[in-house]
């Protein structure tokens, strides 16, 4: 009976042994044998080496490769993330740079190269308030060397004429211009302000719009940005006929001519960015004057909007940009819902194309930051529309664009269709 | 007799489990000797490779005789995973830390060299060395107040040291407080005289 204890306590002890022996090999996740003996293993050394070398050669796609097996091997460090950046910057892939300088700055948040090339990448994917940010974290020296300025009251101009021509007869042409002027508060905050007329001619009445924009946006971190916005609108209804109406702000009826209608939008909007990813959740209250029918008289009334959007832009040289959104709005008596997808891509160095599509009731509808509103009465149904940028020199950028518009409006409750062409050309001047 | 043989049986196994220890013991004390005097070579992969059949991801000795021989041998990333495991089995040592911060500084991972300095410094506030380097590092920064805490604490422990002195006369002179940053200047000639940083500082505060 013992000697058969004595033979389990040998045999456990010497399987022990040998477990513990052979755990010191197999377990050890840092030894530098590698599991699969079909895949080279890698030391700091030779990365760091290779990896130099190939930088200071430009060859870029070994430098690449190497990094990204000895990324999967645990070895990752700063210079080898600068140079994986340096390296995807060179081939112009500005997003997979972004991501690697991004890692390098979590090793060293105060190295200025690394900061600098973010600040390019922003640069160079059009992320202005990224681009910003990584500026006002510049030392002073780089900063006065890129001419970079925390305040400039008149940052850029732009300006923008739009034609509608429809084919309804009762229907005149519209006329749409605007002037927006851009101020940087500070390498975070900037200001957008516009200020715009609309003009048509609808029946027999006229239908003049002027309106005043001031968009404040603030980047509460790199990737996080947040907005708010207030638009005013002012229409003014002038009829052939004076009517007797009661106008809810002027308190009893009285006979007009001419209606004066205000109209106040607030806007906020909290945007991330993933890499290439972009996400957004907006929401705004649209409060204006709607003629009652039956009561003859205007009433207050408040539209609500809720989207989210979501994009990417795909890697390859186009920059290749897709964009959804989804749009909930909300008002007195209706509910819908609103679906529009963007596509864009860089053709060429100056040269960027867009196309769009909207699908929904846009009553009301709101876009580009609370800088477009869809007052009309004439509500439209589809839109659909193709539009360009293009870079004449670095400072001055000329646009241009054609959309199609589906609308409608009640006539005696008889919905009336018609198709609406609009074509804009505007010129932006980065001062 | 039958007492005999359970006190024969546990003499016996205890000689057993006693003769195994020792030899493994003494296995144990010939892979550090040997590392050690490979380590004196400057063979630092034969220094590790004779650690390896005794390792244990549980002990801290061997992790960290890994992760210094690691960082002498270059293999920083390999060395900094050894000392974090054994920052993992002994949270309290600052030897690790102190061990873990070299590897961390050649591959200028200054985020997390600062991490372990005010890690080290959280469990040991009188530190100098970690009060000196992490007031180094801020000084660098451009972060002056910071940094001048740091230095100050280090000279009011050590008045004579010269190393902390010029750092807080800098700090000083950087944040504009010319009285105290000639004072320093000129204590730091007296400890170090002719001391050229010492002199360049004054000739900034003429």
């Amino acid at each position: 009976m013992y000697k058969i204890l004595i033979i389990i306590l040998l045999m456990v002890s010497s399987f022990a042994k040998a477990s513990q022996l052979y755990n010191s090999f197999s377990d050890d996740s840092l030894s530098v044998q590698a599991a699969d003996s079909t895949k080279e293993t890698l030391t700091f050394q030779q990365v760091d080496s290779i990896t130099y070398q190939c930088y200071l050669v430009g060859n870029w796609d070994k430098l690449i490769n190497t990094g990204k097996e000895a990324i999967s091997q645990q070895i990752d460090y700063k210079r080898l993330r600068q140079r994986m950046g340096y390296a995807y910057f060179a081939k112009t892939d500005y997003y997979s740079s972004m991501n690697h300088y991004e890692k390098a700055l979590k090793f060293d948040k105060t190295d200025s190269d690394t900061r600098l090339y973010l600040y390019y990448c922003g640069l160079y994917t059009g992320n202005n308030a990224y681009t910003r940010y990584q500026l006002g974290k510049l030392p002073y020296e780089t900063r006065k060397n890129l001419k970079a300025k925390p305040f400039k009251i008149v940052d850029a101009v732009d300006a923008e004429y739009n034609l509608k021509t429809n084919d309804n007869k009762t229907r005149y042409d519209a006329n749409y211009g605007r002037l927006g002027v851009s101020t940087k508060l500070g390498y975070r905050l900037s200001l957008y302000q516009s200020v715009s007329t609309f003009a048509q001619l609808v029946d027999s009445s006229g239908l003049k719009q002027n309106e005043y924009y001031a968009g404040l946006k603030w980047n509460v971190c790199p990737k996080i940005d947040f907005m708010i916005a207030y638009h005013y609108l002012n229409s003014t209804i002038i009829d052939s006929v004076t009517y007797r109406r009661q106008l809810p702000w002027r308190g009893k009826a009285m006979d007009i001519s001419k209606d004066t209608l205000p109209g106040n939008l607030f806007y906020s909007k909290i945007s991330f960015i993933v890499n290439r990813f972009q996400f957004g959740l907006s929401g705004s209250l649209f409060n204006y004057s709607k003629y009652d029918s039956i009561k003859l008289a205007y009433t207050k009334a408040l539209t609500q909007q809720y989207t989210f959007d979501a994009g990417v832009t795909l890697p390859g040289k186009l920059n290749l940009n897709l964009k959804s959104s989804l749009t909930a709005m909300f008002d007195l008596q209706t509910r819908r819902l609103i679906f529009s997808q963007k596509i864009g891509a860089l053709l060429s160095k100056n040269f960027w194309l867009e196309g769009n599509v909207t699908f929904g009731n846009l009553k009301n509808y709101t876009e580009y930051d609370g800088l477009y509103v869809f007052n009309a009465d004439d509500a439209t149904t589809f839109k659909t529309g193709l539009g360009f940028f293009w870079n004449l020199t670095p400072n001055i950028c000329f646009l241009g664009n054609y959309t199609y518009n589906m609308k409608y409006f009640d006539k005696n409750n008889i919905i009336i269709k018609y198709n609406q062409n609009s074509f804009s050309t505007g010129i932006i001047w980065k001062i | 007799m039958e007492n005999l043989k359970k006190i024969a049986f546990i003499l016996l196994f205890a000689g057993i489990a006693s003769l195994s220890m020792s030899q493994s013991q003494s296995v144990i004390q010939s892979a550090y000797s040997k590392s050690y005097e490979s380590e004196q070579a400057g063979s630092y992969t034969t220094a590790i490779n004779e650690l390896k059949p005794i390792y244990k991801a549980d002990d801290y000795t061997v992790n960290i005789r890994l992760g210094w021989l690691s960082y002498l041998a270059k293999q920083y990333t390999t060395a900094i995973r050894y000392y974090n495991i054994a920052i993992a089995l002994k949270p309290y040592a600052i030897e690790a830390r102190f061990g873990c911060v070299k590897p961390l500084s050649a591959i200028e991972s200054w985020e997390k060299v600062k991490e372990n300095y005010l890690k080290i410094l959280e469990i040991d506030p009188q530190n100098t060395v970690a009060n000196y380097w992490l007031g180094v590092m801020y000084y660098n920064a451009k972060d002056y107040v910071s940094g001048l805490k740091l230095f100050e604490k280090v000279v009011n422990l050590y008045p004579l040291d010269y190393d902390s002195t010029i750092m807080l006369a800098w700090c000083k002179l950087n944040l504009s407080k010319q009285i105290d940053a000639r004072i320093l200047f000129n204590q730091a000639l007296i400890i170090r005289p002719n001391d050229s940083s010492a002199l360049t500082g004054l000739k900034l505060l003429k």
